[in-house]
């Protein structure tokens, strides 16, 4: 691999033999790098050392773009400064990672917008932050957001492009991703897409063709219904809005979407109107004419969110029960009412008003969002069971649900980025994470781990009490840090009266407990083989034992990767389930298993934590050593690029206000660690042991 | 103790507060008043529970005593103490006595912030009993048919320690709060301060994407309270995008990233 500091090849042999070793895969005896060769003897020497930073890292992905990169990007180098280099070529390989080698090459010859240097813009990382709450106000849903070369919303994200430029003006450039955000947003919310899209547009001899028509009057009906509800929205729109923008037919159809607050079905009825007719120039907020991964994520939260409104419904009515009113949860009648922007919902059982919990008014607000109201069989029992017994039935389905059309799409689980250090960008949608359930193991550990640990546990217990952040004054102590005068102001009057006076005169400062929700996630790779998955295994049961006396809510999962496309997270237990016996028959069962592809375990943390409302959110991984998996790509997932990616997941999982925490079990602590967790909290342990112990710290560090 | 009974006599609220109904509130209030069952009222902040109260003793033309509870708070500050003048000690009722005996709608804010062997004075008060055990006196006091206790608390803050025990809750009549819907919470904000429909209903709008926000790095939303104050601002001559930054967005928080996301959000409606 090339270095920075190796010498730029100088003479047309040293550059011929270089180019020959990393294009090496592309040539053939009619093929050979000769051409190359005079093009890259044109450039500066310093020019020829960014070429070959970049090139292996090309041709890596695929010898063929190696090749014409080598060809192509010598050129650009008068257009574009490194940073404006590395973008493009960012977006090169994004679109290689999306859309493979056609594509890449496409994007590669194509001069593109940003082959200019923009003084004025604006990156995507400088604002994603920003824009997730943006969007998550907006629709009172978390959206992911990510990046890619062309916008697009698959409903439940938003891609964006790295950067973007209006007017060389940053503060306009930022507007622009707000209105960019905002108007992907609103395709989703105002039903854009919908389940029968294809059957309706397949009416038209070119279905392709009517979609990108439908699309196209769809954008501009949402702009219409932002520019409405966000009046200053609307005035950033505006320009780009004007109907004298238009040719005929387009203009009067526009027109009239954007005008009147019209539903779907009016694009529908004026796509015959302007099909044939070429489309109109966007404004640079629309985003891809592209609806399929759109229905595909649809169809699989519709499936998805039916079982858990079904599942807390049926939690609900049977807490409910006993308390409130005895009535049978089949028997019960419930409505769910949408009032103003479908913000309040109402439920009622057998007539009675009830507040539905805050996980149920989520759930429910969105399936209307998708659906436009909540179907009757959501809220019909299902047999004697209840609402539980198919939601609960379903919960190992979850990981196998069925695939959907588009290829593009994973078939189940969740994708998950990847962070690339070479190219300091990320792979989208790289690795693919599945939740598995673990069986219960009957080995009695954590009744043994309590009684080996009695005495460390008792101690830890007594600890605990401190745990509880946050100052207050204990008043009327028989001891103290300081004399509380009311107190003894009353008690020097009662003594005065004759009365019997309280001694206790003093008030003594204590910490209070806080809001915590804390993930724990927990290395099953194959090398914790041994004395180290033993050691985990007590720990966390002392951990799990110490977090339920101090009531905070904690999920734990294990985690073992095979390569990207298999990266299994086990539920031991989630947030919501209580620590009984089948969580501890399945901390009992964590084993160990393959490998550790850490940045997307800690990727899938971060987005469970997110789901919950707690005040501090702690990230805690146990694990033995240095991220490592095992696959094919490049080097691999594997030194400096495994450190590099888990880094980055931290330094975002920080970025959500997320603490993580690192303990590392390592008898012979690497000196990678500062690089690796530079962003985190981390404790090296060589006694495992002492876990519980050190989990006190990071408590009192976090809550102090 | 005519002394006290005039002090009383001044927690008389004698113009009408202005209240917007959401619902079946002042009914269910009154029904609990005449029974001797006292309320609790949860809610999040800043959503009229305090103007609730208030236009009830109004109605119901009762004294008013607000107590706001805090973690250093004693008994003797709800139920009195004894003080020493000129060598002389003297007796003097706390705000619950005070209105247990003077028959005085006393309201009890917040009250998980007070301690829990505070939080067991009212018991007695708030059972079919009514008595308030004064123990430096040595007495228990029977309350006066027109006494009625009504204590606040948001749910939404609490964390598991701070919860209100089952026996307290268990006593009273318990009435939800939350903020009003759209329409009536644009009539609220015309009400309070003026302001024209068009911008009552922007300022709501804002509000309501705050509140989208709630458990998404935002602790609570912008209450109807805040909405209140940036429609007073605006009324007075602020500019609508100043004075909702001010009265809202940096009330709300202090992380700088979620600071430009609402500031964003104020530039998409103002
Ligand atoms: N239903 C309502 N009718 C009239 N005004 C209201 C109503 N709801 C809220 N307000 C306005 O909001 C302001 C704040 O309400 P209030 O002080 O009653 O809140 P609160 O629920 O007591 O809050 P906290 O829990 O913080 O004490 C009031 O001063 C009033 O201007
Ligand atoms: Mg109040």
């Amino acid at each position: 691999m090339n270095r920075p500091h190796d010498p730029p090849p100088d003479t047309l042999e040293e550059i011929e033999e270089r180019l020959e070793t990393i294009l090496e895969a592309a040539l053939s005896s009619r093929r050979t790098v000769t051409g190359i060769v005079q093009i890259w003897a044109q450039r500066t020497p310093e020019q020829r050392r960014l070429l070959l930073h970049w090139l292996p890292i090309l041709a890596g992905l695929n010898p063929e773009l190696g090749f014409q990169c080598a060809r192509i990007v010598p050129a650009w180098l008068d257009g574009l400064d490194h940073e404006a280099l590395t973008r493009r070529l960012q977006e090169v390989m994004d679109r290689y990672d999306q859309s493979g080698l056609q594509a890449a090459l496409e994007a590669l010859r194509g001069d593109g917008g940003s082959m200019r240097n923009d003084a004025g813009s604006v990156r995507l990382t400088e604002v994603m932050g920003v824009l997730t709450h943006f969007v998550t106000a907006l629709g009172g849903r978390r959206l992911g957001i990510v990046e890619g070369a062309i916008p697009l919303t698959t409903t439940e994200t938003l891609i964006l492009p790295p950067s973007l430029s209006l007017r060389g003006d940053p503060h306009a450039s930022v507007k622009l991703y707000d209105c960019l955000t905002a108007h992907l947003w609103a395709l989703g919310r105002f039903g854009t897409y919908f389940m029968e899209l294809p059957e309706r547009l397949s009416i038209h001899p070119d279905p392709e063709a009517a979609s990108r028509c439908y699309l196209t009057l769809e954008a501009y009906r949402v702009d219409g219904i932002l520019a409405r509800r966000l009046p200053g929205l609307g005035r950033f729109m505006a320009p780009w809005l004007d109907p004298d923008r238009f040719d005929p037919p387009w203009n009067t159809h526009l027109a009239a979407l954007m005008a009147e607050e019209g539903s779907v079905e009016e694009s529908l009825n004026r796509l015959a109107a302007v099909y044939g007719s070429p489309l109109p120039e966007p404004p640079p907020f629309h985003g891809a004419l592209d609806f399929k991964p759109a229905l595909s994520t649809l169809q699989q939260r519709l499936e998805r969110e039916k079982r858990l409104f079904r599942k807390i419904l049926g939690t609900t009515l049977a807490q409910m029960k006993p308390i409130q009113m005895a009535v049978d949860p089949r028997e019960s009648t419930l409505e769910a009412a949408t009032l103003d922007d479908g913000m309040t919902l109402e439920l009622r059982l057998d007539g009675q008003p009830l507040i539905l919990p805050d996980d149920l008014q989520t759930v429910t607000r969105s399936i209307i969002q998708d659906l436009g109201q909540l179907p009757p069989e959501y809220l019909q029992a299902a047999g004697p069971g209840g609402y539980l017994a198919d939601a609960t039935g379903n919960g190992a389905a979850e990981a196998d649900a069925p695939l959907t059309s588009h290829a593009d799409l994973p078939e189940d689980g969740f994708l998950y980025p990847e962070w690339d250090h070479q190219r300091q960008g990320y792979r989208r949608d790289w690795c693919r994470l599945r939740e598995r359930t673990l069986d219960r193991s009957d080995d009695p550990v954590v009744a043994r781990t309590l009684e080996k640990h009695r005495g460390l546990w008792q101690q830890l217990r007594r600890k605990l009490e401190w745990l509880r952040g946050g100052d207050r004054w204990l008043r009327r102590q028989e001891q103290g840090d300081e004399v509380d005068m009311d107190v003894w102001l009353d008690s020097w009057m009662e003594e005065r009266m004759g009365q019997e006076s309280d001694p206790r005169l003093f008030r003594q400062r204590r910490h209070d407990e806080r809001n915590i929700a804390t993930l724990i996630l927990v290395d099953m790779s194959g090398s914790t083989k041994g004395w180290v998955n033993e050691a985990i295994r007590e720990s966390l049961v002392l951990l799990c034992k110490a977090l339920e006396v101090l009531q905070d809510r904690f999920a734990v999962y294990g985690f073992s990767s095979m390569t990207r496309k298999h990266c299994d997270c086990y539920v031991i237990k989630r947030f919501e389930q209580p620590l009984n016996p089948e969580v501890e028959g399945r901390i009992a069962a964590i084993a160990p298993k393959d490998y550790t592809r850490m940045g997307v375990f800690l990727r899938h943390a971060t987005h469970l934590l997110n789901q919950q409302p707690a005040r501090i959110r702690l990230l805690i991984t146990i694990s033995d050593g240095k991220p490592e998996d095992y696959d094919s790509f490049q080097d691999g997932y594997r030194g400096i690029y495994g450190l590099k990616d888990t880094r980055q997941a931290l330094i975002e999982a920080k970025h959500l206000g997320i603490h993580p925490f690192c303990i590392t079990i390592d008898r012979e602590a690497g000196d990678y660690l500062p690089q690796l967790y530079g962003p985190a909290r981390y404790v090296v342990l060589d006694d495992v042991r002492l876990l519980p112990l050190k989990i006190t710290d990071i408590y009192r560090r976090l809550t102090s | 103790m005519p002394h006290n009974a005039i002090e009383v006599e001044a927690n008389l609220i004698r113009e009408q507060p202005y209240f917007a109904s959401q619902g079946s509130e002042i009914d269910l209030f009154t029904a609990a008043f005449h029974n001797h069952i006292p309320v609790l009222l949860k809610g999040p902040t800043g959503c009229g529970k305090t103007r609730f109260v208030e236009h009830m003793a109004w109605r119901l033309q009762r004294p008013l005593i607000t107590v706001s509870c805090h973690e250093d708070m004693t008994t003797s500050d709800l139920v009195g103490r004894f003080l020493a003048v000129g060598g002389e000690t003297i007796w003097q009722d706390g705000p619950l006595t005070r209105a247990v005996r003077h028959g005085c709608i006393c309201y009890l804010d917040e009250i998980v912030e007070a301690r829990k062997d505070t939080i067991v004075v009212i018991h007695p008060l708030a059972d079919n009993r009514r008595v308030l055990p004064i123990d430096k006196l040595g007495m228990l006091l029977k309350a006066a048919p027109e006494f009625c206790l009504v204590i606040s608390y948001n749910p939404g803050y609490q964390s598991v320690l701070k919860d209100l025990k089952q026996s307290t809750r268990q006593r009273f009549v318990a009435m939800e709060f939350d903020y009003p819907p759209a329409s009536l919470e644009a009539e609220i904000l015309h009400s309070e301060t003026g302001i024209d429909r068009t911008m009552a209903d922007l300022l709501v709008r804002f509000g309501h994407l705050t509140r989208n926000l709630k458990g998404n790095g935002l602790e609570e939303g912008a209450s109807t309270r805040l909405l209140v104050h940036a429609a007073r601002l605006i009324q007075s001559g602020t500019a609508p995008a100043l004075a909702s930054e001010a009265a809202i967005t940096r009330v709300l928080t202090d992380d700088a990233e979620m600071l430009s996301a609402i500031q964003a959000l104020s530039e998409t409606i103002f």
